[in-house]
């Protein structure tokens, strides 16, 4: 009788402890997280979410409780903020990843994401009004202002710098522009308004397109002679900046700033065409991506205000090997 | 711990032979189940791209039964629309099982949003039957049916991701169990070489043995050890036992024969000992009847001269004649005889006197014996012969004579009768001669030269072995005899012996 008792007892301890420990397995299912980079052509693999992407990738492999998917999309559809949008609705995952486009036309989108119970996070750009959740990468505009100081300190006091951007934010009306390229311009603006003896002649609007970039960007060079600088806010413009300037045997009077670090600007660099490249780390940032998801996983809630800044560097000749 | 269990040397071989077709047996089994492992899962791998095929196949089905659907709206075509469903849900869940990633959870929520959308627009159509809204819906699932077409290549470089992960992950899974079964054989394959080599070892070194030991016993000269008998394990060892068996038996019966050929021996040299001393005897009898010559008329004669010297006064003519008479008469009654030593000591006496009156004051005369010792028994005419010994070969060739010395005393139970002359003595190699002659008397028919020895056989062949004669002489200075005779006191005792 007692056996039995003690069988009984036993038996209910066990059926508890297997009820409890399934229950708690049920609620731990992973977070599913989502981010989407374009696919690019082969010089420019170095793309920065492509990169982000992979570095957080990796910084979860073998973590379980995060479910990452890195999805690579083809160009157009990435600058699109709605297919993204609508992709990560129709997979309903927790979490979506967004690289910045400008957040002042994508905030229709951004409100779909946040009545779907879509976290997202941006990085390559920030936007606090869209209702992100956080931002993870550099400050654009502290890099924009470090670009100035580096002319200012580095160049020449008194030089006359063109800027070079794909979508100006004049031009605004395109969704296509993405956010950290307005913030790069704006810090850049905000810092060179302390260096009087620096100006801005003219700025060029050029496209996402390598080829119309280059010819934008050669007209704009011999339409403005006095021009010493070309500060580019993103790879695309500062390969087709080197580019003309190679063309125009300008090597010698124009120094050019850009962002990112690709192939063409690798080679830039190393032909001396390029003085500096502005870069983020793409691991630290993926790394960090990576960590606050594992937290978010682990409970973190996260407010909106959190930013988890990454710090940029410049890139010039007597460096460049440090970073490839 | 070894087994002593008996296993003959056929069982020995089978079982190794039952053990390699085994190890045989279970490597082919667990090769061919292993084989048919990777075959199977290799299929099943493979299967993910049928799968995933067949999933993109239901999709554009879906898609065209769905856009039939809205064209021409039917329940049959409504029915088909969620027959489509089914297999796109069903198929997308298998994979989805199968290969458990993020990317095709997603794709597997995409399929759900896809379908939830779908089952609005036929929802939709059937109760409302508006266009403006059917069309509305479908472009919601279109859209999302486009978002899946354009995300394939992800999805497929998953599959395709899983696929050559599997195959390595499969591949290396059949290099372990490949390498596994291979090290199992390796090991069984040694473990049998080594379990046949000590099997074969064994069986040829004690084959060698065995016909070693054998060659040894038929051949050799030194004698084998007989081994102990051990625990037989196999037939060898029952061979070995026996052989050892036989051989403790060779070496037990070669000790009874040595030991019979002894006794054979010795039985012979007591037959040769019995008849030499059978001729002694009679020898000594012959003499003995030639030594009584007329005993009568020597009586007759010293009776007649005895009354002469009486008639004439001459007192020691008549002393010595009536001593002469005596010794004679005790030599004439008691020859062959066992008499008491008193006895005897009293005609040693008679003869020992008769010398003196001849020789006078040249020999001098010490007898003395304890008391006890005159009852005790011994043949007649023994201590004659000695004392004359003495005196003819010790005392008369000297000029001033000598003394003779009779000393008799009992020792434990032997009688001592020591005769000591201080005359000239003999050589040493006399002695030695002497000596000789009285330790090996068997080898001695006749009792010429050495009246010494005689006396001994005498004694030997009345009172028996233990009769001990020993002698000391010095060239000058004398000479000792000594002889120790068993004490006995009834005639009994000497007939036993």
């Amino acid at each position: 009788m007692r056996k039995k008792t003690g069988i009984i007892i036993l038996s209910g301890i066990l059926f508890l402890g297997g009820c409890t420990s399934a229950q708690r397995e049920e609620g731990q299912e992973p977070l599913r997280t989502v981010i989407f980079y374009p696919n690019t052509a082969e010089e420019e693999e170095q793309n920065i979410v492509k990169g982000i992407a992979k570095a957080a990738q990796e910084a979860l492999d073998g973590k379980e409780q995060v479910l990452f998917s890195v999805y690579e999309i083809r160009k157009e559809q990435y600058t699109s903020m709605e297919y993204k949008v609508d992709a990560a609705a129709a997979m309903m995952p927790d979490v979506v990843i967004l690289g910045g486009a400008d957040p002042s036309h994508s905030a229709e989108e951004y409100r779909k994401l946040v009545d779907n119970e879509i976290h997202f996070l941006l990085i390559d750009g920030d936007h606090k009004d869209s209702g992100r959740d956080a931002y993870i990468g550099i400050d654009n505009e502290q890099a924009g202002e470090m670009g100035a100081k580096f002319i200012s300190q580095q160049l020449s006091p008194k030089s006359k710098v063109g800027i070079i951007s794909p979508i100006l934010p004049e031009s605004v009306g395109n969704e296509l522009i993405p956010a950290s390229l307005v913030q790069r311009y704006q810090g850049f603006c905000r810092q060179l308004e302390q260096y009087e003896m620096i100006a801005i002649p003219a700025e060029c609007e050029c496209t996402l397109d390598n080829f119309s970039a280059l010819q934008k960007v050669t007209e704009f060079l011999e339409q403005n002679q006095e021009i010493d600088v070309l500060f580019c806010t993103d790879s695309v413009s500062g390969a087709a900046a080197a580019n003309a300037v190679k063309n125009l045997d300008m090597g010698a009077q124009v120094k050019i700033i850009c962002f990112d670090l690709t192939n063409q600007i690798v080679s830039g660099i190393k032909e001396g065409i390029i003085e500096a490249a502005i870069i983020q780390d793409t691991r630290a940032i993926g790394e960090a991506c990576a960590n606050l998801l594992c937290e978010m996983q682990d409970g973190r809630v996260l407010t909106g205000e959190d930013s988890i800044l990454v710090d940029c560097q410049i890139v010039t000749t007597e460096n460049l090997e440090d970073y490839l | 711990m070894k087994s002593n269990r008996f296993c003959t040397i056929q069982n020995k071989l089978n079982r190794f032979r039952n053990n390699l077709i085994g190890i045989l047996v279970c490597c082919f089994l667990l090769e061919s189940c292993v084989c048919q492992y990777i075959v199977k899962q290799q299929n099943y791998i493979m299967e993910q791209y049928r799968i995933f095929s067949e999933y993109i196949g239901a999709l554009e089905q879906t898609d065209q039964d769905l856009y039939l659907f809205v064209q021409v709206a039917s329940e049959e075509l409504q029915e088909n629309c969620k027959k489509d469903f089914e297999i796109l849900t069903d198929t997308i869940q298998d994979l989805a099982q199968v290969i458990q990633t993020s990317q095709l959870t997603d794709l597997e929520k995409l399929t759900k949003s896809y379908y939830l959308a779908a089952e609005y627009t036929l929802t939709t159509h059937v109760d409302l039957i508006s266009h403006g809204v059917l069309y509305s819906s479908y472009e919601n699932t279109q859209a999302i049916k486009n978002i899946i077409i354009d995300l394939l290549d992800n999805y497929y470089d998953v599959i395709n991701q899983y696929v050559v992960t599997s195959r390595k992950q499969l591949n290396y899974l059949n290099l372990c169990i490949n390498a596994t079964i291979f090290m199992i054989a390796c090991v069984a394959v040694i473990y049998l070489s080594l379990y046949f080599e000590r099997f074969s070892k064994g069986i040829v070194r004690a084959i060698q043995r065995l016909t070693d030991r054998a060659e040894k016993n038929v051949f050799g000269k030194e004698l084998l050890e007989v081994e102990a008998w051990i625990e037989p394990k196999d037939e060898l060892d029952i061979l070995n036992n026996a052989f050892n068996e036989m051989l403790k038996r060779n070496y037990e019966y070669i000790e009874k024969l040595k030991n019979q050929a002894v006794l054979e021996q010795k039985l012979a040299q007591e037959q040769i000992e019995t008849a030499n001393l059978q001729a002694q005897l009679t020898n000594t009898q012959l003499k003995m009847l030639q030594a009584r010559m007329n005993p009568h008329f020597v009586f007759n004669i010293l009776n007649v001269i005895s009354g002469l010297a009486m008639d004439e006064e001459a007192e020691r003519t008549t002393e010595a004649i009536i001593r002469t008479a005596e010794y004679f008469r005790y030599s004439l009654v008691n020859l062959d005889k066992i008499v008491r030593l008193e006895e005897e000591i009293r005609n040693v006496r008679d003869y020992l006197e008769i010398q003196k009156l001849r020789f006078d004051e040249r020999i001098m005369i010490d007898i003395s014996m304890e008391e006890e010792c005159g009852s005790a028994l011994i043949c007649a005419m023994i201590l004659q012969p000695l004392c004359e010994n003495a005196l003819i070969h010790g005392i008369i060739p000297q000029i001033n004579g000598g003394k003779i010395k009779i000393y008799i005393r009992k020792q434990q139970n032997m009688i001592e009768i020591q005769i000591s002359d201080n005359g000239c003595g003999m050589s040493t190699e006399r002695l030695h001669e002497i000596r000789q002659r009285i330790c090996a008397y068997q080898e001695y028919d006749d009792n010429q030269g050495i009246g010494i020895v005689n006396i001994y056989h005498r004694l030997v062949l009345c009172i028996g072995k233990d009769v001990q004669i020993e002698i000391y002489s010095e060239k000058d200075r004398g000479t000792d005899l000594i002889l120790r005779i068993p004490f006995y006191t009834k005639i009994e005792e000497v007939k036993n012996v």
